[in-house]
């Protein structure tokens, strides 16, 4: 990756990736790694770009595919462990806050509730509060903006009663 | 909680130390390390399944009275695994303390170099091998005066011809196919990495 190409095409958009790979990471070093190969895909995949929709649009789409992508290996590659690395998995539960524990204790919070979500759940909820509307939510994730509505209704709903609860 | 969500996440963000990027380090390095890591276990696993087939197959044959062509393709198998495991001894030289790029090409040479290695070996020496295993198998059931008797020498040769010619398309076909279905991903990667690498080089 070059660059020129990092510093214009990435580096002004990192806080979409940054955002995104934190609600799908569960430690820092995860988080590294997710940042890292969501900056490789946008650049290899740059070429596919067809400017039918903003930039920043095309760069959360790729930033959620890569995401979820590596979370099901990472869940694939977990149910295979043997029962001592589950254990120490678990015995490391604290390490899954570990990428947020710098913030606000709000937005801590908050990011561990959008963490109790589904995987296209979090998508959606983080391009919400991005302030993206619920066509662009449809077209990034791929599905029917009429249901997107009732779906952020129920998403927020669990939120909340995660941060109250 | 008296805050709504969009207004925890707005707010949350207004500091900008927690939108500082982490430093993009060693990207393609950390991925050639993890793919030749991925590579060489691949092919350990792969080389050491032979051992158990050749004993199952070992034990196929003396069940069924065929002791000489059991011990036979036993030891033939045997021989592969040796013969594999001395083409991975490069893996283990492969030094990922130098540049990505020039192990990814040393590690492309050496792939292509092995392909064309068994590929001939199992289109010219696998069925040399099987037709022996034939032989042996004709010499085991006491049939072959049988064939002597009854087929002309014409005839045999037609037939060695096509069991020749049909182990060779069977010795290729099938080392392609499972060269394709166990290392194609891994395969397909390392090229991949190189293009990129290669792109930025210039």
């Amino acid at each position: 990756m070059s660059t020129d190409f990092y510093k214009f095409y990435i580096l002004p958009y990192s806080a979409i990736i940054i955002k995104i790979c934190r609600a799908y990471s569960n430690s820092q070093e995860d988080y590294e790694d997710y940042y890292q190969e969501v900056c490789l895909q946008i650049w290899k995949s740059r070429d596919n770009f067809k400017n039918k929709s903003e930039w920043s649009t095309w760069v959360y789409r790729i930033s959620l595919n890569v995401c979820l992508s590596l979370l099901r290996k990472q869940k694939k590659h977990n149910s295979t462990n043997t029962s001592e690395e589950s254990f120490n998995q678990f015995s490391n539960q604290s390490d899954l806050n570990e990428n947020t524990k710098d913030y606000s204790t709000d937005i801590a919070k908050l990011y561990g509730a959008i963490k109790e979500l589904g995987e296209i759940d979090r998508g959606i909820i983080l391009l919400y509060l991005e302030k993206k509307t619920y066509k662009e939510i449809a077209q990034i994730i791929g599905t029917n903006s009429n249901s997107i509505g009732v779906k952020i209704t129920r998403i927020k709903n669990k939120i909340k009663k995660q941060l109250n609860g | 909680m008296d805050k709504s969500i969009e207004e925890i996440w707005s707010n949350g963000f207004q500091n900008n130390k927690y939108l500082i990027p982490p430093v993009i380090v060693d990207l393609y390095n950390k991925k050639s390390i993890l793919t030749v890591d991925k590579l060489k276990s691949t092919s350990k696993k792969d080389n050491w399944s032979i051992i158990p087939i050749a004993i199952i197959t070992l034990i196929f044959f003396i069940i069924n009275s065929k002791l000489i062509l059991g011990i036979y393709i036993a030891t033939l198998m045997l021989s592969m695994f040796f013969l594999n495991r001395k083409q991975l001894e490069f893996l283990e030289t492969i030094n990922t303390s130098e540049s990505c790029f020039d192990y990814l090409k040393k590690l492309q040479k050496w792939i292509k170099n092995n392909v064309k290695f068994y590929t001939r070996l199992l289109g010219i020496g696998l069925p040399l091998f099987a037709y022996v295993g034939c032989c042996i198998f004709i010499l085991e059931s006491n049939q072959y005066e049988y064939i002597l008797e009854s087929y002309s020498f014409k005839k045999l040769l037609t037939a060695s011809i096509s069991i020749l010619a049909s182990f060779s398309f069977i010795g290729i076909v099938s080392y392609r196919l499972s060269n394709y279905l166990i290392y194609g991903r891994l395969i397909k990667k390392i090229d991949e990495m190189i293009d990129e690498l290669d792109l930025l080089k210039k």
